[in-house]
């Protein structure tokens, strides 16, 4: 009667795999402890090409990266690819004039991007806490920096395209335009990305996420006006003194045209 | 430094509990939050008076968080009143802390913008080009819409904190509505005096106006209407 079968010896429990934070069992915040439950560790080693393939193909298993584990080697990684990616667009920019073109548009779009998100990270953790996200400063510029190197990738997607029609016209206005869909269309998906980041991690509605990306858009805008002329000839100017809105300018440009 | 930026954030994130966990020990969040309006109502007042000239911006980054301040401090005691009138029972302290908690909030909100309407006035066509109109127009109309939106927020926040300590919806829309109506008189008037904040193109930069306190806005605004009304020939 006494004799109770043995019970089986039990499974010695594996260890969740690699997951970093193992000394401390469940995130504390609520937001962190979703992602967490929610996805898994990026399965290759981090690199800039493993970073850049699953910022593509799988977006919240870096942002889970980034919240949970590997923060900085992975937003060092995703920063390096950005400069990397809109250098390369910055050259097929380049290519439309040449000469000191080639060094100058480069620098020029890539500072004016990175400028760009540096200006409205005051902003953007402000408005992320209106959102109402729990999360440390850290976090928050590591989504704005996937969503910045993701919107690069995308525009060095379109290079290509971008080079053939640089060598096939000489109107500004027409590369102008070209240049603004394909930036446009990078940004989209690089703002949405963080849209949803946000819309994952905050427990408030998203509005005033989206009231920073229309703000982040603007500045870009403008950004590429100040640091104009980064498209045509640069007439021995790095940079034009006058100051103008974008608005104005690409008016201007549209008539010079016609 | 860091601790600061938590309650900034703890501030921005609103949440009634915690909010009513600060009016229970107000101490040190008061003086927090006029520090969080001076520093943060200076930074983004200097942004709104550097497209006229730099003397303007540093007059504007010390009368924009002054005006704040006023308003909070000459509102003080009347909203604490109100609140007890209308069936809320805050102390005098509570409802100080709670209305300077939602004015931190707002200039916290302009303060972290401060860095993009710096980058936008440094585009801004300047004074003395033929543009100037305009440009002093889009400022204004930029300035206005920042600010609305900035206050719209924070009263939103300040909205949820009455609901959850009087626990009824429209008990705390009357007592929004009292303490805005309130700080909306004062501060239309403060601002009146203390004017010039952009500054005109037209005008010298000047701390406060030659005619300051003659007048007030609402006579201003009364005789705007008379001049719309009855044209002069």
């Amino acid at each position: 009667m006494n004799e109770v079968p043995p019970s089986p010896p039990e499974p010695e429990p594996t260890p969740p795999p690699e997951i970093e934070s193992a000394a401390e069992p469940l995130p504390s915040s609520p937001a962190r402890r979703r992602i967490h439950e929610t996805y898994g560790r990026m399965a290759a080693h981090v690199s800039v090409l493993s970073s850049a393939e699953t910022l593509l193909k799988s977006p919240g298993q870096i942002v889970y990266e980034m919240q949970e584990a590997q923060s900085k080697k992975l937003g060092l990684s995703l920063l390096a690819m950005s400069v990397l990616c809109f250098v390369g667009y910055g050259l097929t920019v380049g290519m439309f004039e040449w000469g000191s073109n080639l060094w100058i548009a480069p620098l020029k779009v890539t500072i004016g991007i990175l400028f760009s998100a540096v200006l409205c990270i005051p902003s953007l953790v402000i408005f992320s806490c209106l959102s109402g996200a729990d999360l440390k400063i850290s976090h928050i510029l590591s989504i704005l920096v996937a969503s910045v190197a993701l919107t690069g990738l995308l525009m060095v997607g379109f290079a290509p395209v971008a080079w053939i029609f640089t060598q096939s016209t000489s109107s500004v206005a027409f590369m102008g335009a070209l240049h603004l869909a394909f930036w446009g269309i990078g940004m989209f998906y690089g703002l949405r990305f963080l849209y949803a980041a946000f819309g994952f991690l905050n427990r408030d509605r998203n509005s005033h996420i989206l009231v920073w990306c229309v703000i982040f858009v603007l500045v870009v805008l403008q950004m590429t006006t100040t640091l104009r002329p980064i498209l045509g000839e640069a007439n021995d100017q790095i940079m034009v003194k006058e100051k103008k809105f974008f608005l104005t300018y690409w008016m201007e440009n549209l008539d010079s045209q016609n | 430094m860091d601790t600061a930026v938590a309650k900034i954030m703890t501030l921005c994130r609103g949440e009634p509990g915690r909010l009513r966990s600060i009016l229970a020990a107000p101490g040190v969040w008061t003086w927090f939050c006029a520090l969080v309006i001076v520093v943060s109502a200076g930074a983004y007042g200097f942004t709104i008076g550097i497209w006229r000239d730099s003397t303007q911006a540093f007059y504007t980054a010390i009368k924009f968080p002054l005006l704040i301040l006023l308003v909070a401090a000459g509102n003080g005691i009347l909203n604490g009143m109100l609140a007890q009138v209308l069936g809320l029972g805050i102390t005098f302290r509570e409802s100080m802390t709670a209305v300077l908690a939602s004015f931190a909030i707002a200039t916290a909100i302009l303060g972290s913008l401060s860095p993009v309407t710096l980058f936008v006035a440094f585009n801004t066509p300047p004074l003395g080009e033929a543009a100037e109109g305009s440009s002093h127009a889009f400022t204004l109309l930029m300035h206005v819409c920042l600010i609305a939106f900035a206050g719209m927020v924070a009263n939103l926040r300040l909205f949820r904190l009455l609901r959850s300590l009087c626990g009824d919806r429209r008990l705390a829309t009357r007592i929004l509505c009292a303490w805005l109506a309130g700080n909306m008189f004062l501060g239309a008037q403060l601002s009146w005096i203390m004017r010039p904040f952009i500054g005109s193109p037209g005008l010298p930069v000047q701390f406060f106006r030659p005619d300051a306190f003659e007048g007030n806005f609402y006579e201003s605004v009364l005789n705007s209407a008379r001049r719309l009304a009855k044209p002069s020939k």
